[in-house]
Protein backbone atom coordinates (compact mmCIF):
# COMPACT_ATOMS: atom_id res chain seq x y z
CA UNK A 1 0.00 0.00 0.00
CA UNK A 2 2.65 2.37 0.85
CA UNK A 3 4.62 2.41 -2.33
CA UNK A 4 1.42 3.68 -4.19
CA UNK A 5 0.51 6.57 -1.98
CA UNK A 6 4.05 7.48 -2.19
CA UNK A 7 3.29 7.43 -6.44
CA UNK A 8 -0.21 8.93 -5.20
CA UNK A 9 1.91 11.87 -3.49
CA UNK A 10 4.67 12.09 -5.81
CA UNK A 11 7.80 11.62 -3.66
CA UNK A 12 10.99 12.55 -4.17
CA UNK A 13 13.51 9.07 -4.33
CA UNK A 14 14.44 9.72 -0.24
CA UNK A 15 10.63 9.30 -0.03
CA UNK A 16 10.52 13.33 0.88
CA UNK A 17 7.15 15.26 0.00
CA UNK A 18 8.07 18.52 -0.70
CA UNK A 19 5.46 21.77 -0.63
CA UNK A 20 3.67 20.85 -4.02
CA UNK A 21 2.25 17.71 -2.45
CA UNK A 22 0.64 19.44 0.62
CA UNK A 23 -2.25 20.34 -0.79
CA UNK A 24 -2.79 16.98 -2.28
CA UNK A 25 -2.31 15.44 1.38
CA UNK A 26 -4.93 18.12 2.34
CA UNK A 27 -7.08 17.95 -0.71
CA UNK A 28 -6.91 13.88 -0.42
CA UNK A 29 -7.94 14.13 3.73
CA UNK A 30 -11.26 16.64 2.28
CA UNK A 31 -12.28 13.85 0.01
CA UNK A 32 -12.41 11.37 2.64
CA UNK A 33 -14.18 13.32 5.00
CA UNK A 34 -16.58 14.29 2.37
CA UNK A 35 -17.17 10.89 1.68
CA UNK A 36 -17.43 9.82 5.02
CA UNK A 37 -20.10 12.26 6.15
CA UNK A 38 -22.19 11.28 2.84
CA UNK A 39 -21.41 7.59 4.16
CA UNK A 40 -22.49 8.22 7.70
CA UNK A 41 -25.91 10.63 6.28
CA UNK A 42 -26.53 7.51 4.02
CA UNK A 43 -26.31 4.82 6.85
CA UNK A 44 -28.28 7.17 9.23
CA UNK A 45 -31.45 7.46 6.49
CA UNK A 46 -31.00 3.57 6.10
CA UNK A 47 -31.47 2.77 9.45
CA UNK A 48 -34.08 4.63 9.86
CA UNK A 49 -35.81 3.20 6.66
CA UNK A 50 -35.24 -0.22 8.25
CA UNK A 51 -36.49 0.29 11.71
CA UNK A 52 -39.43 1.71 10.39
CA UNK A 53 -39.68 -1.34 8.05
CA UNK A 54 -39.48 -3.78 11.12
CA UNK A 55 -41.61 -1.63 13.27
CA UNK A 56 -44.37 -1.83 10.71
CA UNK A 57 -47.32 -4.46 10.67
CA UNK A 58 -49.15 -5.79 7.44
CA UNK A 59 -51.41 -3.62 5.87
CA UNK A 60 -53.77 -6.59 5.82
CA UNK A 61 -53.68 -6.98 9.51
CA UNK A 62 -54.54 -3.64 9.99
CA UNK A 63 -57.39 -3.35 7.96
CA UNK A 64 -58.60 -6.28 9.11
CA UNK A 65 -58.66 -5.50 12.73
CA UNK A 66 -60.54 -1.95 12.12
CA UNK A 67 -62.70 -3.32 9.46
CA UNK A 68 -63.58 -5.40 12.53
CA UNK A 69 -65.93 -3.31 13.87
CA UNK A 70 -68.28 -2.75 11.09
CA UNK A 71 -70.04 -6.00 11.73
CA UNK A 72 -69.17 -6.71 15.53
CA UNK A 73 -70.00 -2.65 16.97
CA UNK A 74 -72.85 -1.41 18.01
CA UNK A 75 -72.18 1.55 17.33
CA UNK A 76 -70.92 0.75 13.65
CA UNK A 77 -73.99 -1.79 11.50
CA UNK A 78 -73.88 -4.58 14.05
CA UNK A 79 -77.84 -5.38 14.96
CA UNK A 80 -78.78 -4.75 18.87
CA UNK A 81 -82.44 -5.97 20.48
CA UNK A 82 -84.28 -3.30 20.87
CA UNK A 83 -86.16 -4.54 23.95
CA UNK A 84 -83.02 -6.73 25.34
CA UNK A 85 -80.38 -4.47 24.31
CA UNK A 86 -78.58 -7.44 22.96
CA UNK A 87 -75.91 -6.90 20.60
CA UNK A 88 -75.24 -9.29 17.59
CA UNK A 89 -71.66 -9.53 16.70
CA UNK A 90 -71.50 -10.06 12.92
CA UNK A 91 -75.04 -9.86 12.06
CA UNK A 92 -75.82 -6.34 10.40
CA UNK A 93 -78.86 -4.80 10.57
CA UNK A 94 -79.62 -3.61 6.79
CA UNK A 95 -81.68 -0.39 8.60
CA UNK A 96 -78.44 0.94 9.85
CA UNK A 97 -76.35 0.04 7.14
CA UNK A 98 -75.84 3.88 5.21
CA UNK A 99 -72.85 6.65 4.55
CA UNK A 100 -74.24 8.50 7.13
CA UNK A 101 -73.55 5.70 10.22
CA UNK A 102 -70.40 5.02 8.57
CA UNK A 103 -69.30 8.37 9.16
CA UNK A 104 -70.45 8.32 12.99
CA UNK A 105 -68.23 4.87 13.34
CA UNK A 106 -65.50 5.55 11.18
CA UNK A 107 -64.36 9.36 9.76
CA UNK A 108 -60.82 10.38 9.53
CA UNK A 109 -62.00 14.08 8.01
CA UNK A 110 -59.60 15.96 6.05
CA UNK A 111 -56.34 14.98 7.05
CA UNK A 112 -57.32 11.59 6.37
CA UNK A 113 -55.60 10.80 3.24
CA UNK A 114 -53.03 8.60 5.25
CA UNK A 115 -55.49 6.72 7.25
CA UNK A 116 -57.10 3.03 6.09
CA UNK A 117 -60.56 3.70 4.55
CA UNK A 118 -62.96 1.46 3.55
CA UNK A 119 -66.06 0.31 1.05
CA UNK A 120 -68.53 -1.93 2.67
CA UNK A 121 -70.65 -3.76 -0.43
CA UNK A 122 -73.76 -6.66 0.32
CA UNK A 123 -73.85 -7.54 -3.49
CA UNK A 124 -76.65 -9.27 -2.83
CA UNK A 125 -78.51 -6.14 -1.32
CA UNK A 126 -77.01 -3.75 -3.87
CA UNK A 127 -75.58 -1.74 -1.11
CA UNK A 128 -72.30 0.10 -0.70
CA UNK A 129 -71.37 2.35 2.03
CA UNK A 130 -68.14 4.27 2.33
CA UNK A 131 -65.43 6.09 3.82
CA UNK A 132 -65.61 9.88 4.01
CA UNK A 133 -64.30 11.86 1.09
CA UNK A 134 -60.97 10.01 1.53
CA UNK A 135 -62.15 6.83 -0.44
CA UNK A 136 -60.78 7.12 -3.89
CA UNK A 137 -61.58 3.38 -4.95
CA UNK A 138 -57.79 2.87 -4.49
CA UNK A 139 -58.53 -0.86 -3.43
CA UNK A 140 -55.43 -2.54 -1.94
CA UNK A 141 -57.03 -5.99 -0.91
CA UNK A 142 -60.14 -7.46 0.19
CA UNK A 143 -61.77 -9.11 3.00
CA UNK A 144 -64.76 -11.12 2.31
CA UNK A 145 -66.93 -12.03 5.31
CA UNK A 146 -69.63 -14.55 5.42
CA UNK A 147 -72.55 -12.77 7.85
CA UNK A 148 -75.76 -12.20 8.85
CA UNK A 149 -78.23 -9.62 7.83
CA UNK A 150 -81.16 -8.30 9.43
CA UNK A 151 -84.05 -6.99 7.15
CA UNK A 152 -87.28 -7.11 8.34
CA UNK A 153 -87.32 -8.87 11.10
CA UNK A 154 -85.40 -12.10 9.07
CA UNK A 155 -81.57 -13.30 9.90
CA UNK A 156 -80.20 -13.95 6.24
CA UNK A 157 -76.99 -15.49 5.93
CA UNK A 158 -75.10 -13.28 2.89
CA UNK A 159 -71.57 -12.22 2.35
CA UNK A 160 -70.14 -9.06 2.84
CA UNK A 161 -67.04 -7.83 0.93
CA UNK A 162 -65.03 -5.19 2.53
CA UNK A 163 -62.44 -3.02 -0.18
CA UNK A 164 -59.54 -1.78 1.61
CA UNK A 165 -57.66 1.38 0.42
CA UNK A 166 -54.51 1.69 2.49
CA UNK A 167 -53.26 5.13 1.45
CA UNK A 168 -53.80 7.69 -1.43
CA UNK B 1 12.01 24.14 -1.17
CA UNK B 2 11.89 20.36 1.05
CA UNK B 3 8.93 19.81 3.13
CA UNK B 4 10.05 20.50 7.07
CA UNK B 5 8.30 18.40 10.11
CA UNK B 6 9.88 17.10 13.53
CA UNK B 7 13.73 16.98 14.10
CA UNK B 8 13.48 13.65 14.91
CA UNK B 9 11.44 11.89 12.10
CA UNK B 10 12.72 11.63 8.90
CA UNK B 11 9.65 12.88 5.80
CA UNK B 12 8.70 9.59 5.24
CA UNK B 13 7.90 8.60 8.60
CA UNK B 14 6.13 11.83 8.92
CA UNK B 15 4.11 11.16 5.96
CA UNK B 16 3.84 7.06 7.96
CA UNK B 17 2.13 8.21 10.31
CA UNK B 18 -0.54 11.25 8.83
CA UNK B 19 -1.78 7.80 7.02
CA UNK B 20 -1.49 5.44 9.56
CA UNK B 21 -3.56 8.47 11.56
CA UNK B 22 -5.92 8.32 8.86
CA UNK B 23 -6.20 4.63 8.80
CA UNK B 24 -6.86 4.63 12.67
CA UNK B 25 -9.68 7.47 12.20
CA UNK B 26 -11.22 5.50 9.62
CA UNK B 27 -10.89 1.98 11.51
CA UNK B 28 -13.06 4.12 14.33
CA UNK B 29 -16.02 5.65 11.89
CA UNK B 30 -16.23 1.93 11.04
CA UNK B 31 -16.45 0.45 14.29
CA UNK B 32 -18.47 3.42 15.56
CA UNK B 33 -21.28 2.68 12.48
CA UNK B 34 -21.14 -0.85 13.25
CA UNK B 35 -21.71 -0.26 16.90
CA UNK B 36 -24.59 1.94 15.74
CA UNK B 37 -26.13 -0.36 13.72
CA UNK B 38 -25.82 -3.25 16.52
CA UNK B 39 -27.82 -0.97 18.70
CA UNK B 40 -30.45 -0.22 16.45
CA UNK B 41 -31.21 -3.70 16.10
CA UNK B 42 -32.65 -3.88 19.33
CA UNK B 43 -33.14 -0.09 20.16
CA UNK B 44 -35.76 1.61 22.20
CA UNK B 45 -36.51 3.22 19.15
CA UNK B 46 -38.15 0.10 17.46
CA UNK B 47 -39.75 -1.06 20.72
CA UNK B 48 -40.83 1.99 20.85
CA UNK B 49 -42.59 1.84 17.78
CA UNK B 50 -43.63 -1.64 17.75
CA UNK B 51 -45.32 -0.98 20.95
CA UNK B 52 -47.36 1.73 20.06
CA UNK B 53 -48.53 -0.43 17.05
CA UNK B 54 -49.73 -2.65 19.06
CA UNK B 55 -51.56 -0.41 21.38
CA UNK B 56 -53.02 0.66 18.58
CA UNK B 57 -54.34 -2.91 17.27
CA UNK B 58 -55.62 -3.42 20.57
CA UNK B 59 -57.48 -0.71 20.66
CA UNK B 60 -59.13 -1.11 17.44
CA UNK B 61 -59.95 -4.87 18.52
CA UNK B 62 -61.64 -3.22 21.85
CA UNK B 63 -63.77 -1.21 19.57
CA UNK B 64 -65.16 -3.58 17.85
CA UNK B 65 -66.13 -5.97 21.17
CA UNK B 66 -69.89 -5.50 22.37
CA UNK B 67 -69.91 -4.52 26.07
CA UNK B 68 -67.03 -3.93 27.80
CA UNK B 69 -63.51 -5.63 27.83
CA UNK B 70 -59.52 -6.00 29.13
CA UNK B 71 -56.47 -5.99 27.00
CA UNK B 72 -52.96 -6.48 28.79
CA UNK B 73 -49.94 -5.28 26.87
CA UNK B 74 -47.89 -5.85 25.77
CA UNK B 75 -48.62 -9.89 24.70
CA UNK B 76 -45.05 -10.27 23.69
CA UNK B 77 -43.19 -10.62 26.83
CA UNK B 78 -39.61 -9.99 25.22
CA UNK B 79 -40.47 -6.39 25.33
CA UNK B 80 -39.65 -4.48 28.29
CA UNK B 81 -41.58 -1.40 28.28
CA UNK B 82 -40.35 -0.47 31.78
CA UNK B 83 -38.87 2.72 30.77
CA UNK B 84 -42.16 3.90 28.54
CA UNK B 85 -44.51 6.26 29.24
CA UNK B 86 -47.62 4.80 27.22
CA UNK B 87 -50.12 8.13 27.05
CA UNK B 88 -53.27 7.59 25.34
CA UNK B 89 -55.20 10.76 24.01
CA UNK B 90 -58.14 10.96 21.79
CA UNK B 91 -56.93 10.19 18.23
CA UNK B 92 -53.37 8.62 18.76
CA UNK B 93 -51.48 6.46 21.27
CA UNK B 94 -48.11 8.03 22.44
CA UNK B 95 -44.89 6.01 23.76
CA UNK B 96 -41.83 7.57 24.70
CA UNK B 97 -38.75 7.80 27.27
CA UNK B 98 -37.23 10.89 26.78
CA UNK B 99 -40.76 12.94 26.88
CA UNK B 100 -39.46 15.96 26.72
CA UNK B 101 -38.15 15.05 23.47
CA UNK B 102 -40.32 15.25 20.78
CA UNK B 103 -38.01 13.04 18.07
CA UNK B 104 -37.65 10.43 20.28
CA UNK B 105 -42.00 9.82 20.63
CA UNK B 106 -43.51 7.14 19.00
CA UNK B 107 -46.82 7.83 17.58
CA UNK B 108 -49.61 6.41 16.08
CA UNK B 109 -53.21 7.50 15.08
CA UNK B 110 -56.55 5.84 15.15
CA UNK B 111 -59.76 6.83 14.36
CA UNK B 112 -63.03 6.41 17.62
CA UNK B 113 -66.49 5.96 16.57
CA UNK B 114 -68.60 9.15 17.70
CA UNK B 115 -69.08 9.26 21.60
CA UNK B 116 -66.29 7.76 22.08
CA UNK B 117 -63.26 8.73 24.30
CA UNK B 118 -59.54 7.65 24.63
CA UNK B 119 -57.86 8.93 27.90
CA UNK B 120 -55.17 7.83 30.08
CA UNK B 121 -51.08 7.52 31.17
CA UNK B 122 -48.91 4.66 32.58
CA UNK B 123 -45.18 5.40 33.42
CA UNK B 124 -42.97 2.79 33.59
CA UNK B 125 -44.06 -0.56 34.32
CA UNK B 126 -44.06 -3.76 33.13
CA UNK B 127 -47.63 -5.02 32.14
CA UNK B 128 -50.49 -1.90 31.15
CA UNK B 129 -54.02 -2.96 30.72
CA UNK B 130 -56.05 -1.14 28.13
CA UNK B 131 -59.50 -1.07 29.70
CA UNK B 132 -63.17 -0.62 27.16
CA UNK B 133 -65.97 0.46 30.00
CA UNK B 134 -68.74 1.38 27.76
CA UNK B 135 -67.45 4.18 25.46
CA UNK B 136 -64.34 5.13 27.13
CA UNK B 137 -60.73 3.09 26.53
CA UNK B 138 -59.15 3.99 29.46
CA UNK B 139 -55.06 3.04 29.98
CA UNK B 140 -54.48 1.96 33.09
CA UNK B 141 -51.88 0.56 35.19
CA UNK B 142 -52.75 -3.08 35.95
CA UNK B 143 -52.09 -3.47 39.44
Amino acid sequence: MAPSIFRLFKLNKKGEANDANIPAVMLYYMMASFIIVILIFGFASILTGWQNQVSEFPDELKGEIIALRFSQSVDCFAYSDPVSGKVYPGVIDLEKFKDSRMDTCYFTGVDGQDFFQFELSLPEYKKTVETDNNYRNLIDHTIEKQILVYDEGKFVPTKLFIYVQTRI
Amino acid sequence: MTFRGSLFLSKKAQLGIVFLMGALALLAIVSLIFSIAQKSGDSEEVVKAVFAEEVRLALNSLISVPGDGLIQLPQNEDYNITEFTVSLHNGYVEVCSSCEIDYFTARKGFHLPEDYEARGTVKEQEIICLVKDAKVLRLEDCN
